[in-house]
């Protein structure tokens, strides 16, 4: 897995591409809690490079999602597409998050 | 990591022999795709199966090996007539096949959610009950013609 971040305002907006799976979990989390140990609590999570993820990525975004809540903030997804979107639906985690079709629309849904 | 193919000239198969690793686990997902794409599975059919092996290898290797590499997990897929069988067997000590069995989303919780999965995304999900030692769980994943699979016919 490989992962761009990029600081947008206030808004931080993360990019993993590739496959996520328990070989690389520890990874995506420790790139997670970096953000938000940095004080950023506006998140996206823009996951139209992702092209494989299990359910131990579903996990870390799940509580992810729950510690930055936690702080006021939130955690937000973008360009969900394809497998990746259709499992985030089977597992109705589509209702935990909030979803947007592009990084664009989900950074101004901050303000 | 072993590999071994057959072709009996009734149906094809293969078999995987892995350690505890997580590395290994996109390794057995290529081969299985690479064996889906022979047989003409969609490219979601094949994310399908290759999530619920997936699943089922990282429960092991967490829960039951606890990423110990010496451990082994043998996958065998076999193209049968009507679909995919895939057999995941580990040499853990004796699950509760209820484990396995379709349950509500609402009543997971942690590593439920992968079992959750399987359940979803094969067509057939059952325990072994004769495997001595250790435990084999079978799946199958229903050919989709490919009409249905271009055409949604």
């Amino acid at each position: 897995m490989e992962y761009d971040v990029q600081k947008q305002g206030d808004v931080v907006v993360f990019a993993p591409s590739g496959e996520i799976d328990a070989s690389n979990i520890p990874e995506l989390q420790n790139v997670i809690s970096r953000i938000f140990q940095e004080g950023n609590v506006k998140i996206v999570a823009d996951m139209s490079r992702v092209s494989y993820m299990d359910s131990s990525a579903l996990g870390v975004l799940v509580s992810s999602l729950k510690e930055i809540r936690r702080q006021q903030g939130t955690l937000k997804l973008a360009n969900l597409t394809g497998n990746v979107e259709r499992i985030f639906k089977l597992t109705r985690l589509i209702n935990f998050f909030e979803a947007y079709p592009s990084t664009e629309q989900a950074v101004l849904s901050f303000h | 990591m072993k590999y071994s193919g057959e072709n009996s000239g009734k149906s094809l198969s293969f078999k995987l022999e892995i350690g505890g690793s997580p590395e290994l686990l996109k390794v057995v997902r290529a081969c299985i795709s690479e064996f889906g794409l022979a047989y003409g599975m969609s490219s979601n059919e094949i994310y399908d199966i290759n999530l619920s092996v997936n699943e089922i290898c990282a429960n092991i290797m967490e829960h039951d090996y606890h990423w110990d590499l010496e451990q082994k997990i043998v996958i065998s897929v076999e193209n049968q007539a009507d679909g995919l069988e895939i057999r995941v067997r580990d040499f853990a000590p004796k699950k509760d096949p209820s484990l396995f069995q379709s349950r509500n989303l609402e009543e997971m919780e942690g590593s439920g959610l992968g079992i959750f999965l399987v359940g979803e995304l094969m067509d057939e999900v059952r325990y072994n009950d004769g495997v001595k030692n250790g435990n084999e769980i079978i799946m199958k994943k229903n050919h989709v013609s490919k009409m249905e699979n271009e055409y949604g016919i």
